[in-house]
């Protein structure tokens, strides 16, 4: 594509992109008249908002996938080329697919375990529109509860198959949920066939319809598939923790990741101390002011009691903070949001020349 | 999403009014003086050692995302890179961000092609590490140290990682210039690096390297805009002091206000540097 129509594009894109957020942000959330004239329903300007915002992300993550090109282009050609440190990037590329390799099972665990989890979820709420579909429109329901009933019979044949997150074979010490669970899938299993009997006997048309033994029957069911679910979900979070995965990945996030954090972290502790000594070392006048209000408040930070060396210490510390360390930061506040929203404004309209743009030279 | 009162409409309109006027007439040809900053002077000093001692630069935005800090960023970004496009000396830019990297990529493309240097280009040169903030900073730490930079820019958006992203460069003897609008992560960058700019220098470096009219003229735009602050602050200062003569007590809808102007200003700022900077300026 042309450059000069390349940059008209970005121009408009950014332009439109800037109007929208500008207008999202100015607007009422809702506008019920304009001029006088009233808009039925009201406008909401920022209706579609959260899907905009997403798009955004969208975007953000394929970055990310450019991010991860650069990191094998990095330290792939250091390894091609055996330059110097070459093994730590050979480390760093082996781990890194480790990781996503690990990950990417851990997460398909996780969706398998969800689907399962979401569709017993699904069965009371399954149970309550089936009711009040035959309540409201007199749509057969005996049929739709059979079928409900088969599904939990082949939810039952997958508590003995071995790769099933509701399988209960399971050592001893979880004796006590394998019978919850099998207790609970019973009982949802003939509550169901109860109420699979009570609707193929009764019919809408009846005098007594809707027949308050069926109301409580329903009620009955409900309250059982809602037991089960929230057992099997206990049950299904017990599998889903002992497979390989989620093993990997909590190994290489609690044996790896986060102490390495947590280590790059406590270094500040003794940087801290370093740059401290640098700071107090009095060359200036400026450097005298500083550390004489920095002794002050360390003095008045202190824990309370005896240790105080003058009484008012933490009030002098406290009057500081506030009158001379607070207004000091609040005008660098205001010159720098200021600054930025100029930057943002130039931004938006495309006033300045891009750093992205290329210049040309005197020469040229 | 936050939505503007009007009171945040023509605070904003004060703001900008004065930038936009004072672009217009720079871009006229009018003759703006921009004072000195050697901090941003600096910068040349550093490119210039590096090139010297033959050793490479770095230069980082932080933790900075797509925003108006990183934009600003790059136009540093942008002079660095030709400088060192010029004098052949190597850059190494660090991202955690992989936007931010992708922009970085471009700029730095675009600087050496602007020099005619296109094949002196290194396309490792803009890395990125993680996104991890602390995974960040070992990594910034291992490349300063492998690479022994001669200089270092630390230029954006930091948090914690601030102190450890500068220990590194003062370890290897890195002449380093840092800028930041992160009022927290200032005194660490005053005591480790040679020169800090602070708060809205990091804005102005854009428009002193440059001397871009745009950039010159909304640079004198925010002086008259900090006038309209200013101002303000008198009218409260007088305010306040109203309230204290005559005993009267102001029922403040923000925390701290102690006159209607005082409240009405914070709360309008606050929505505004939220519009810019996000939630997120701890």
């Amino acid at each position: 594509m042309n450059s000069n129509y390349r940059q008209a594009l970005i121009k408009a894109f950014t332009f439109i992109g800037g109007l929208y957020f500008f207008l999202e942000f100015i607007l009422p959330k809702k506008i019920n008249s304009i001029a006088g004239i009233s808009i039925p329903g009201g406008f909401e300007f920022g209706l579609y908002h959260d899907e905009i915002s997403r798009s955004i992300q969208i975007v953000g993550t394929m970055a990310l996938g450019l991010g991860v090109i650069n990191i094998i282009q990095v330290h792939g050609a250091n390894i091609l080329k055996s330059k110097k440190g070459w093994g730590n990037s050979l480390a760093l590329l082996l781990g890194f697919f480790i990781v996503v390799i690990v990950q990417s099972i851990d997460l398909g665990n996780s969706e398998q375990r969800l689907d399962i989890q979401q569709e017993i979820r699904g069965f009371s709420s399954f149970v309550a529109i089936v009711h009040e579909q035959y309540v409201d429109s007199s749509t057969p329901a005996a049929p739709r509860i059979a079928a409900l009933n088969a599904r939990l019979d082949s939810l039952r044949s997958h508590t003995q198959s071995g790769d099933s997150y509701l399988n209960l074979s399971l050592p001893e010490s979880h004796t006590e949920l394998t019978n919850a669970v099998n207790e609970a899938l019973d009982n949802a299993r003939s509550q169901a066939q109860e109420l699979e009997n009570n609707y193929a006997s009764l019919e809408p048309d009846t005098a007594s319809f809707p027949a308050p033994q069926l109301e409580a029957s329903v009620e009955s069911s409900i309250q059982a598939l809602k037991k089960l679910a929230e057992l099997t979900q206990e049950l299904s979070m017990l599998h889903y923790e002992n497979t390989f995965g989620r093993k990997g990945s909590s190994f290489f996030f609690g044996a790896f990741f986060d102490p390495l954090g947590a280590a790059m972290f406590s270094l500040l502790a003794f940087y801290i101390a370093n740059a401290a000594y640098r700071s107090f070392r009095v060359k200036s006048l400026e450097a005298s002011v500083m550390m004489l209000a920095a002794l002050i408040v360390m003095l008045g930070q202190i824990p309370f009691g005896p240790l105080y060396i003058y009484e008012d210490m933490p009030q002098l510390r406290v009057w500081l903070l506030k009158n001379v360390n607070a207004p000091a930061f609040r005008a660098i506040y205001f010159g720098a949001a200021i600054a930025g929203l100029a930057m943002a404004v130039r931004m938006w309209l495309s006033l300045e020349k891009s750093p992205l743009a290329t210049e040309k030279t005197e020469e040229q | 999403m936050e939505h503007a009162t009007p009171g945040v409409i023509v605070l904003m309109l004060a703001f900008i009014g004065p930038v936009l006027w004072f672009i217009r007439k720079a871009t006229q040809g009018e003759k703006i003086f921009v004072r000195r900053i050697p901090g941003i002077d600096a910068i040349d000093d550093a490119v210039g050692r590096a090139v010297e001692l033959g050793r490479p630069m770095s230069f980082t935005s932080g933790l900075a995302g797509i925003s108006p800090v990183l934009y600003a960023c790059l136009g540093v970004l942008r002079h660095v890179a030709r400088k060192a496009a010029v004098f052949g000396s190597r850059i190494l830019v660090p991202s955690i961000d992989p936007e931010a990297m992708v922009l970085a990529d471009a700029t730095l493309q675009n600087a050496y092609r602007t020099e005619r240097k296109y094949s002196s280009y290194d396309p490792t040169s803009v890395r990125f590490l993680s996104t991890s903030q602390f995974a960040f900073a070992s990594g910034y730490m291992g490349l300063v140290h492998r690479e022994r930079v001669a200089g270092a820019f630390l230029f954006g958006t930091f948090a914690a990682e601030s102190l450890i992203l500068a220990e590194a460069g003062q370890q290897v003897g890195a002449i380093q210039v840092a800028a930041t609008i992160s009022n927290e992560q200032i005194p660490f960058f005053i005591t480790t690096c040679d020169y800090t700019l602070i708060g809205e220098e990091l804005y102005a470096a854009g428009a002193y390297l440059s001397k871009d009219p745009v950039q010159v003229g909304s640079l004198k735009g925010q002086d008259y805009a900090k006038v309209v602050v200013l101002l303000l602050i008198l009218i409260g200062v007088a305010q306040a002091t109203y309230y204290s003569a005559t005993g009267q007590t102001y029922q403040a809808t923000t925390d701290g206000a102690q006159t209607p102007l005082a409240d009405w200003i914070r709360m309008s700022f606050e929505q505004i540097v939220n519009l810019i900077y996000g939630q997120a300026q701890e």
